[in-house]
């Protein structure tokens, strides 16, 4: 009995110093990873606030399907990176850049992929006509989407209005 | 054993991988170009190092019962640690490389040298042995994802892994006659079976030629 003591506090001795070990390694690396993430983000997210200072925002966003990551620009907004499924289908969504300001409008919009979209039609929710109908806007007003490319456009507007409810729901 | 025997043993008569045939998994997995074998070879090189040197230090006071336990947590650290590393210092390495950086913690070479060697020898032998087979292991992947990157794709190239963009050289001899076929798995065994066989070839010759001059 004593032996058995003596052999299972060794190995939660052991297993706790590894503990300590990992947990300070993990305290060092963990900032420059993250700081990495952000920055294969961050040549998009500088179209949209140029000098801002960007960080990755945890919430939960499993009840919003369409928003696969929310950075705030620090002092003056929030932007939502986006994925929904447009004419292309599952495997090639459409991913874009929606940008929330604190001053009550839609900032900015890019999008970073939409090469699953019939080019000329579904195409156009990354060209400048789209891109005016949803910039300036204030949060909340209704889109208008693009007769023509009807599919994609609702997509990319079913997913604006997800990240407006989420910014509602969190940051006012 | 001379002091230099133990390092040297590990790169040749005692090769991990050519000879002793441990940790194929991975080997045979991330050799498809040099830069991922150079990669994968300072992974483990380093883990081996201080698994070993660590396992030797605790030699005396681990209870022989649990060994096994202890030798996998002090590993499993060991992993970790270096994974995390990789993923801050070296992003695209990590990248490639993959779900492979976390299996080195069931590599056998490791668990191997640590039940074989670090647990009953002192810390500067178990120091040499690591190195020795460390870079054994390097030479090894080296060798496998020479070929297999010069066949499968035409070419050679290493990049800084540290750096993705930074080119260290990068050519191409036959590109238009490049066999697909051996940046796949079926590849690496193909190119794995060949260099054993050749070093049975060389093993078998030696032998021949010491039976000769001794019939003399």
């Amino acid at each position: 009995m004593k032996k058995i003591v003596t052999l299972a506090l060794f190995l939660a001795v052991i297993a706790g110093l590894s503990g300590a070990a990992l947990s300070y390694v993990y305290s060092v690396t963990d900032p420059i990873i993250q700081e990495a993430a952000i920055a294969s983000e961050k040549e998009n997210l500088v179209k949209i606030y140029p000098s801002a200072e960007f960080k990755e925002v945890e919430t939960d966003t499993s009840q919003y399907s369409a928003i696969q990551g929310v950075y705030e620009a620090e002092g003056t907004g929030y932007v939502y990176k986006c994925s929904v499924v447009g004419y292309g289908g599952g495997s090639t969504p459409i991913v874009y850049l929606i940008a929330l300001d604190n001053d009550g409008t839609y900032k900015g919009y890019e999008v970073i992929d939409c090469s699953g979209e019939t080019s000329g039609f579904g195409s156009r929710v990354a060209e400048q006509e789209f891109k005016d109908k949803v910039v300036g806007k204030n949060i909340g007003d209704s889109i208008d989407t693009l007769s023509g490319a009807t599919i994609s456009s609702s997509a990319v507007v079913a997913g604006i209005e997800e990240a407006t409810a989420h910014y509602e729901e969190n940051f006012k | 054993m001379k002091k230099i025997d133990i390092f040297k043993k590990g790169l040749f008569v005692e090769n991990p991988i050519f000879v002793l045939l441990l940790g194929l998994c991975s080997s045979l997995a991330i050799t498809t170009s040099l830069t991922n074998a150079i990669g994968m070879g300072i992974a483990v090189l380093c883990v081996l190092i201080m698994s070993n040197v660590i396992i030797s230090l605790l030699r005396k006071i681990i209870p022989n019962e649990i060994r096994i336990p202890v030798f996998i947590v002090i590993i499993a650290t060991l992993v970790k640690c270096v994974q995390m590393l990789m993923n801050a210092f070296t992003p695209a390495l990590y990248e490639s490389l993959g779900v492979f950086i976390p299996l080195i913690v069931v590599n056998c070479i490791i668990l191997g040298r640590a039940e074989s060697f670090a647990s009953k020898n002192g810390v500067f032998d178990s120091l040499l042995d690591a190195m020795g087979m460390g870079l054994g292991y390097t030479f090894a992947v080296l060798v496998i994802s020479f070929f297999r990157e010069l066949i499968g794709t035409g070419g050679l190239s290493l990049f800084n892994p540290f750096d993705a963009s930074q080119v260290i050289f990068q050519f191409e001899v036959f590109g238009d006659y490049a066999v697909s076929l051996f940046t796949q798995p079926a590849g690496a065994f193909i190119t794995l079976g060949c260099i054993l066989a050749f070093i049975q070839f060389l093993k078998v010759k030696k032998a021949n030629k010491a039976k000769k001059v001794e019939g003399k």
